[in-house]
């Protein structure tokens, strides 16, 4: 042991530039919980991503054996048309993916936008805005998104742009409410003083006072938006049919044939949940990890 | 208090206005001539003619004077009860929405209490032996009960008892009054199937805020003065940490009609939601204006109900 000081300032260097990724994961595997999730996540990618070298099958090509039961060669079975069932449960997972995710952080970029607009200018432009946002909210549930899928004609597009629809209005109150509190701190101030434009301020100083929240909130939102995004292909107004997707495959002709076969039921519906499931289990850990003010209260 | 309730009661008119307008606009932007889906591709252009006149659909959309165009003449006789004829059933939208309603408010009923009794039990009880096993084993099922689809929950309750019990749920509705029998029969399994995911959100807050509310001052001072611990929970804890689950609770009921949509399709529970649906896909514009405005009408008024709720569950607050 030469240098022992040497050593130990090499390891606090080291420490400290340590990115947060990297302290993230590792208390990441001291939750098991979060773990699971984290893992289920990275075999929804890997299907999403390698599906079409993955998938036994195209999953759109047909086989004499219909409504085959779960066996070797089909082992989800095969439904009404003859489709492996296996590769279009993993097929799938690329377009619910993609819809998913794009809608999230498209969703939350924009809510951002109106929220820190809304919350730092204050005004006249905040009344517009919240009113607006008022009505928007006060849509039921789920019909405003039935409204705009069915103006726009079912697609993988139209059902980004419905789910982006229905995120925005919530999520940006939530970010207006961030930005109000942030807004009355001296640093805000302090780059008033010095002549800072108020886009400098609010996209330089006040937004990364605020990406933990929206970090959790982007987390929180996907498993929610994933359901949405399925129940809304389920309705026949998401991803259109031909096109492999869990909520889809689910619905129209194929429910005719559920009680005879119902392999294609249960699996479709299974991959959406699990894939629901570890997102619920990883935002879980990261608002458990990211905020420690959270940390007591869930435990 | 009451200034404060009536206040926001004339509030909700712009809101509601709003999402009506909104609404008129959308419905009108969906592609495909109205005309045509209800008298079909057989149907000549003279008698297509004839519907949209009989319809109204030939006049301008707004207009400013009156009647003030297609929206003014609906929403005219909208607010004073009248919500025009649906297209499709030839009769008029508010009959319809009254033969539905009672379906949809029994389900919502059903799902409520499915919902609110086993959940907030649920969520106390993890709450009160935190890191048992038992808060182990209900904060998973809570977990694993929000991740699954109801579609895929409603669907799985139709074939799962048709194949191990050679048991079918009647589909349809029959009145509670009639055969309540039957009338159950059809009505738990899509109570059950709405409850489950919404009752698993409810133990999760449930847990967290009974947690909550268990570490605060006043709790330490009832149990120093040797209050007994159930009076404690009872009258203290619950009490207090309910506040969350009645903004949750009282938003979703608001929002109730979507989640009856996609439940009554799958059980054929001829309600409200599924003639929403149904008049989206058909463009049945008058029937998705009214249905939608008094949506979001019931939106509105449950926030109001849960803001002033407030006040009974925390004396704290008060409204001027």
């Amino acid at each position: 042991m030469v240098s022992d000081a040497r050593t130990i300032e090499a390891w606090e260097e080291r420490a400290a530039s340590r990115p947060a990724a990297w302290e993230f994961f590792g208390r990441l595997r001291h939750h098991p919980l979060g773990m699971f999730g984290f893992v289920g996540i990275v075999l929804l990618f890997t299907a999403a991503v390698f599906g079409p070298w993955i998938g036994p099958y195209n999953p759109s090509s047909q086989d004499f054996a219909l409504l085959a039961a779960p066996s070797l060669a089909h082992p989800f079975g095969t439904d009404s048309l003859g489709r492996d069932i296996l590769s279009r449960v993993i097929y799938a997972a690329r377009v619910e993916m993609s819809v998913s995710l794009t809608a999230v952080f498209l969703g939350v970029a924009l809510a951002s936008v109106v929220g820190m607009v809304s919350g730092y200018l204050g005004g006249v432009t905040d009344s517009a805005i919240q009113r607006t946002n008022d009505v928007w909210l006060a849509f039921p549930g789920l019909i405003l998104l039935l409204i705009v899928s069915a103006v726009l004609g079912p697609s993988p597009r139209t059902l980004v742009i419905a789910l982006v629809v229905g995120t925005i209005p919530g999520t940006s109150r939530i970010i207006r409410g961030a930005v109000l509190s942030e807004k009355n701190n001296a640093y805000v101030e302090a780059a008033r003083v010095i002549g800072c434009s108020q886009l400098r301020i609010m996209f330089r100083h006040v937004l990364p006072q605020i990406v933990p929240l929206i970090i959790v909130i982007i987390s929180i939102s996907i498993p929610g938006v994933a359901l949405l995004g399925a129940s809304l292909s389920f309705l026949g107004l998401g991803v259109p049919p031909p096109t492999p997707s869990w909520g889809g495959d689910l619905s129209g002709d194929a429910r005719s044939y559920f009680e005879s076969a119902p392999w294609m039921a249960i699996f479709p519906g299974a991959a959406l949940s699990l894939t629901v499931l570890s997102f619920n289990l990883l935002g879980d850990a990261m608002r458990d990890i990211l905020d420690p003010r959270l940390r007591g209260s869930m435990r | 208090m009451t200034q404060y309730i009536i206040r926001r009661l004339i509030m909700l008119f712009p809101v509601v206005i709003g999402v009506s307008l909104v609404t008129f606009i959308l419905m009108r932007v969906v592609p495909g001539d109205v005309a045509r889906v209800a008298l079909g591709t057989t149907a000549t252009e003279e008698s297509l003619a004839e519907f949209r006149e009989a319809n109204g659909l030939d006049k301008p959309l707004f207009d400013w004077h009156p009647p003030f165009g297609q929206y003014g003449e609906w929403i005219g006789g909208f607010l004073k009860g009248d919500f025009g004829e649906s297209y499709f059933h030839g009769t008029p939208v508010r009959d319809e929405l009254a033969n539905r309603l009672p379906v949809t408010l029994q389900l919502a009923i059903m799902s409520f209490f499915l919902t609110l009794v086993p959940g907030i039990t649920a969520g106390v009880i993890a709450a009160l032996r935190p890191n048992s096993f038992l808060d182990l084993v209900t904060r998973t099922s809570a977990v694993a009960g929000l991740s699954v689809p109801s579609f895929w929950l409603a669907t799985l309750f139709i074939i799962l008892p048709a194949i191990w019990f050679d048991w079918m749920p009647p589909l349809g509705k029959v009145s509670f009054f009639s055969d309540p029998q039957r009338n159950m029969q059809q009505f738990i399994l899509p109570a059950l199937a709405m409850s489950i995911p919404s009752m698993s959100g409810i133990v999760r807050l449930v847990r967290s805020s009974v947690l909550e509310v268990l570490g605060q001052d006043y709790v330490r001072t009832a149990r120093a003065k040797g209050l007994a611990e159930t009076k404690i929970i009872w009258r203290h804890v619950l009490k207090n940490s309910l506040i969350p689950v009645v903004t949750v609770v009282g938003m979703s009921l608001g929002g109730l009609l979507g989640g009856a949509v996609i439940i009554e399709t799958i059980f054929a529970l001829p309600g409200v939601g599924l003639f929403g649906y149904q008049s989206i896909l058909s463009r049945d514009y008058l029937a998705v204006q009214s249905l939608v405005t008094l949506g979001a009408f019931l939106v509105v008024f449950m926030n109001l109900v849960v803001d002033i709720s407030y006040v009974w569950f925390d004396p704290r607050i008060r409204y001027t």
